[in-house]
């Protein structure tokens, strides 16, 4: 546990993000709500992808503003007007809808970004929970379409077993970090690995690391221990 | 297809007529902004793979959220085009593909900071829209109807490269060319 505020911790800049097609297709609301899960979580902890993720964006708009109109229906006007009486019938709300969450020292010490966040809550509202796969490996399943989305907390100096996969795999560090091969991960960092890629990761030894782990397709692992562990996490 | 294309007046008149919204409830500023944009809206939306009634449906949707939350508008960070484009997009993805979409809370204290701003002048929402709008113009033809397909059309890659009738991997690096060089156009002036 750490001990001081968040505000003094030093950040840690992100090395590896998405790919420009993948935040464009982000912004144009173009990606399924798994992998945007991923994605839209590294963007709350890297600034330079939101920044990108806004210009794409701010693209979408100017596209639309570029677009050639369509007629519109009989009496289209007059018809969401009349819808405005029934919403400024309901709104007591005016203003910022959202106020800042409250804190508390527990959040500081180790808080999840949103969107994250409420998906963990609806994790815990469903019954969901913390299930050992093997030995420093635990995963928590989240719930969300098209693909298969799950929290993974490895002990320091564990690999997570030799696998590959059928289709595309996206991990996220939130904390803590791992190695594959040479290549480090930290926390906010992306790693992305095709359908080709057969791999090994291990944690780095100097504590725990916490991952958003999203894969499409399935995961083929490659050796009897992997097997055992996917049967067990439910794959 | 569709009406010959209004020219959309300045971006300032976007940003004023949800202004007017957000303090003063303003009715006729709101069927100012709807005549400017309901049939752009629509039209999004039916590229999206909505048919007429759908896409009309969606279009008062996005409008009526419009007005409701028109005092969140803050012009200084997107322009009111990019504003209105997001709404549309959510509305979208709820309805066709009912699905939620993740997005960050802003107000989120887990939310890694921006660094500090440079003391010179931020460039303006609107500011950066010109510039994207002139690099867009800048494209080769081929390329800027790549991002519109990719932007706007509900289909994957591999769709548009059977239309197309070029390999999937062209597809993808041709997109992510045209993409690079629209925000390099942005980012030349920074």
């Amino acid at each position: 546990m750490t001990s001081g505020r968040a505000a003094h911790r030093p950040i840690y800049r992100p090395g590896h993000h998405p790919p420009e097609e993948q935040l464009a297709g982000y912004a144009a609301g173009e990606t399924a709500e798994a992998p945007s899960l991923v994605i839209a979580t590294h963007l709350a902890l890297c600034p330079a992808c939101r920044r990108q993720a806004a210009d794409y964006e701010a693209l979408g708009g100017e596209l639309l503003s570029q677009l050639a109109g369509e007629p519109l229906g009989e009496g289209s006007l007059s018809q969401t007007l009349a819808r405005l009486d029934a919403t400024d019938a309901k709104r007591a709300d005016t203003g910022r809808r959202d106020a800042k969450p409250s804190r508390t020292a527990a959040d500081e010490a180790f808080l999840l970004p949103q969107p994250l966040r409420d998906y963990m809550s609806q994790a815990w509202a469903d019954k969901g929970s913390w299930r050992k796969a093997m030995p420093g490996l635990r995963v928590l399943k989240l719930k969300a379409e098209g693909a298969k989305v799950w929290m993974m907390e490895l002990q320091p100096g564990r690999p997570v077993p030799h696998h590959g996969h059928t289709g595309q795999e996206m991990v996220l560090v939130l904390s803590g970090g791992y190695h594959d091969g040479p290549t480090g991960y930290g926390p906010g960092d992306l790693h992305l690995s095709g359908p080709e890629t057969i791999h090994e990761p291990i944690t780095d030894p100097d504590g725990p690391c916490l991952c958003l782990v999203m894969v499409e397709g399935s995961i083929r692992p490659t050796s009897w221990l992997g097997r055992i562990v996917s049967r067990l996490m439910g794959f | 297809m569709g009406l010959p294309s209004t020219a959309l007046p300045g971006a300032n008149l976007a940003d004023e007529l949800i202004g007017r919204i957000a303090r003063k409830a303003d009715r006729a500023a709101f069927a100012e902004l709807f005549r400017l944009f309901a049939p752009r809206l629509k039209s999004y939306l039916m590229r999206q793979g909505c048919d007429f009634s759908l896409a009309e449906e969606l279009m008062q949707e996005t409008m009526v959220m419009v007005w409701r939350r028109a005092a969140s508008f803050e012009p200084q960070r997107a322009a009111a085009t990019t504003w209105l484009f997001t709404i549309a997009r959510n509305k979208r993805i709820d309805s066709l593909r009912r699905q939620r979409r993740p997005e960050i809370d802003l107000a989120d204290p887990a939310l890694v900071p921006d660094p500090a701003p440079s003391a010179e002048e931020p460039v303006l929402a609107n500011e950066r829209g010109r510039r994207l709008a002139d690099a867009l113009a800048a494209l080769p033809a081929e390329q800027a109807a790549l991002v519109r397909l990719a932007y706007f059309d509900d289909r994957a890659h591999s769709d548009i490269a059977a239309e197309t009738r070029l390999p999937l991997g062209t597809v993808k690096s041709r997109l992510r060319l045209a993409l690079v060089k629209l925000r390099r156009a942005l980012e030349e002036y920074e």
